[in-house]
């Protein structure tokens, strides 16, 4: 009787001792996308100012600031506020669909994903904070990094509007913080590589605050996108209409 | 004359009005130690000098814009204390907080060239060598999904690119024909819109109860519009032109109804307006005496019922625009000596059907397709029963797109009458535009384009932004 008790006992410890892992062991690519896209990005309404600072070889480095401001998944306000010359155009996306409000014409103009924002900064990589709605994620392996392991994930467009076609992720397995990031055209050619830096407590979560996006073709070339004052705002549905852009105050 | 009057005292109301706000508004933010919102604008020199002979300057225009914007219910008001807990409170509960936020702009310029130069006369120089003048001001006030903005505005409605065609709520300042960027040749109107947003669709409202029409160069100007003879020598005689009260009765509204469905953005829009155009009323006489005839022309400017449907599409790396705009009621010339007042009335529909394309992710491009369909036209009229033309668009960017190559090119299909505009600009030092184009225009005398064929210019404009 006593030996069945102790058995018992072993078996349920065991269990304890192995639920974590189990629970490790179930988490599919999806969950995990998902887990990191929180990371990434509080999945409320909020705004956040981002700068971008593109730096080329041999040349100054440009700085442009925006005010971003996101609505669930699938919605982003873009308020450019620096070059000056820029200020006051306002870019708003709604699933892949886009459009731009430009002083000098006072009206909205619908335009496509390609069209470039700032410099090797598409707007999808402003727009989009997260891979769960653009991508089907695959696990394709687990690697250790400097003693830490790491989820390497594998993104297929689920659109083909969407800015890269396929994305390989590297996600820390223990906190599902990104880690670095490779995107790729349809031809299969490398387009840029992004690391997720700077980690600081923002709205109550380690978040990366910086991301450095090089282009692996250029040595040197590099779009630095720095993340600073986010904050939870109720945002109305209204702001994020074609018709609204016009009242966007700067 | 009366418009005059009444706009010079609703921009004197809401000059003072704005001042003593900014200035309530500039108390608060000292009060809550925050640091004012700037003012923003642009110094802009604008130079032009005529490519065909006479070869001189046509334009060294000096320009200075001011603008500021913000809100002033709640955001400011109420940061700290018993208020602004209260507005937080009434926005936990779902209960609606009114917002209200204001703009004023205004710009200045002087025009050197009519004081350097003896190009134009003085009749010309009163008329565009200086100005200051009041541009969008208004009042937002938005509760819930309910938004008003009452004050002097654009209202701008349509899809298509570099072209009037939907755009039909302001009239334009054709003094230097479609030449400055589109903001700047629109003139704000004083009015009430009034717009409601429901998930995907927005209805808009809009009244006009202050009429201003098109302005056009004087006799002399740059840009004076052709004017056709009077035929066998006979005299010609302009009377001035009447323009309707600003009766209540008179005035203009519209409303347009938007929806964004399945990536289709759907307009539908109707406007109760004018034809910001004066239609030249001409009756002929004869001095029994001399025999000498005389055409006389009263131009008025006449009511014109636009209905409206514009859509973009985004279809696989495209986007597909459209205008379909129908105007019933216009007044066209005729030839026909015996006609009574030299007018037809007719129906006319404007369409427009363009795309936008990006190749190699650098070069945006957009093709406009245009044709105007006279209904009933007959053979004593001067248009033409039908109208093709089309626009072409081009632009890149290089250096991270601070280098900006873009043409344009607008022309009819049936005749040679076409605008050509390539330019280059530069952006600089994060404040600064230089820009360097060309404007050229090819045709007949009395064609759209061709009437300035020997008013092709280069020009140069430098932009300070702050």
């Amino acid at each position: 009787m006593q030996q069945c008790y102790r058995i018992k006992i072993t078996f349920f410890i065991c269990i304890l001792l192995w639920f974590p892992v189990i629970c490790m062991a179930d988490y599919s690519a999806e969950v995990i996308l998902q887990k990191t896209d929180e990371v990434r990005s509080p999945q409320l309404d909020y705004k956040v100012l981002v700068n971008v600072t593109s730096i080329k070889p041999g040349r100054d480095s440009r700085t442009a600031k925006y005010e971003v401001l996101i609505k669930g998944r699938n919605k982003t306000l873009i308020k450019t506020l620096y070059p000056k010359v820029d200020r006051g155009t306002s870019t708003l996306m709604i699933d892949y669909n886009l459009w731009v409000f430009l002083q000098t014409i006072s009206k909205p103009l619908r335009i496509s994903l390609q069209q470039r924002l700032f410099g090797d900064v598409s707007n999808g990589d402003i727009a989009r904070a997260n891979f769960y709605g653009d991508y089907n994620p695959k696990i394709l392996r687990i690697e250790n990094i400097d003693e830490k392991e790491y989820y390497i994930l594998e993104l297929l467009a689920k659109d083909e509007r969407v800015t890269y076609h396929r994305v390989i992720l590297w996600v820390q397995k223990d906190n599902f913080h990104p880690f670095k990031a490779e995107f790729y055209a349809v031809s299969g050619r490398i387009l840029k590589t992004c690391s997720y830096e700077d980690y600081r407590l923002v709205l109550d979560r380690l978040r990366p605050t910086r991301l450095v996006l090089d282009d692996p073709l250029v040595q040197g070339k590099k779009s630095i996108i720095e993340y600073k004052n986010m904050t939870l705002t109720d945002l109305p549905n209204k702001y994020f209409t074609k018709s609204y852009l016009k009242k966007l105050k700067y | 004359m009366l418009s005059i009057r009444v706009n010079l005292v609703l921009s004197i109301v809401f000059c003072i009005l704005f001042i003593a706000l900014s200035a309530d508004v500039y108390a608060y933010m000292l009060m809550y130690n925050n640091l004012p919102s700037s003012i923003h604008g642009f110094v802009k020199n604008e130079t032009a000098c005529r490519i065909h002979s006479p070869y001189e300057f046509s334009k060294i225009k000096n320009i200075l814009f001011v603008s500021k914007e913000d809100e002033l219910y709640p955001a400011i008001r109420y940061k700290a204390g018993w208020r602004a807990y209260k507005l937080r409170l009434n926005k936990k509960k779902g209960k609606l907080v009114p917002e209200i936020g204001y703009k004023i702009s205004g710009h200045a310029y002087y025009d050197a060239v009519f004081d350097i130069t003896n190009t134009y006369t003085e009749k010309v120089g009163r008329d565009q060598e200086d100005d200051i003048e009041l541009r969008d001001t208004y009042l937002d006030c938005s509760i819930g999904n309910l938004d008003l903005r009452v004050g002097k505005q654009q209202i701008v409605w349509g899809e298509a690119v570099g072209l009037f065609f939907a755009d039909v709520v302001n009239p334009k300042d054709l003094r230097e024909f479609i030449l400055p960027d589109l903001d700047q040749t629109r003139i704000p109107v004083w009015a009430a819109d009034i717009e409601y947003y429901i998930g995907d669709n927005h209805i808009e409202l809009v009244w006009i109860p202050i009429l201003e029409f098109n302005k056009t160069g004087v006799s002399g100007s740059e840009f004076e519009f052709y004017t056709p003879s009077a035929p066998g020598g006979a005299l010609i005689h302009y009377e001035s032109e009447k323009e309707p009260s600003n009766d209540l009765k008179n005035s203009e509204c519209g409303i347009r109804l938007s929806r964004l469905m399945a990536g289709w953005d759907l307009s539908v829009f109707y406007f109760y307006g004018y034809d910001y155009f004066p239609t030249p009323f001409r009756t002929i006489g004869i001095d029994p005496s001399t025999f000498q005839t005389t055409f006389t022309v009263k131009p008025e400017y006449k009511r014109l019922n636009i209905f409206a449907l514009t859509f973009a599409k985004e279809a696989g790396d495209v986007i597909f625009k459209g205008e379909f705009v129908y105007n019933k009621g216009k007044y066209f010339q005729v030839n026909d000596l015996t006609d009574t007042d030299g007018v037809i009335k007719r129906d006319f529909l404007d369409y427009l059907i363009g795309a936008d394309y990006t190749f190699f992710e650098k070069i945006d491009i957009n093709v406009q397709f245009m044709q105007r369909i006279i209904f009933n036209c007959d053979d004593t009229m001067v248009a033409d029963r039908i109208k093709t033309s089309f626009s072409i668009w081009l632009k890149t960017g290089f250096f991270d797109n601070t280098l900006e190559p873009e043409f344009f090119i607008v022309s009819s299909l049936k005749e040679k009458d076409l605008m050509f505009r390539p330019k280059i600009s530069y952006k600089f030092e994060d404040n600064w535009t230089a820009v360097f184009g060309i404007d050229v225009f090819e045709g007949e005398p009395d064609g759209e384009f061709g009437q300035f064929d020997t008013k092709d210019r280069s020009y140069i404009e430098l932009r300070y932004d702050f």
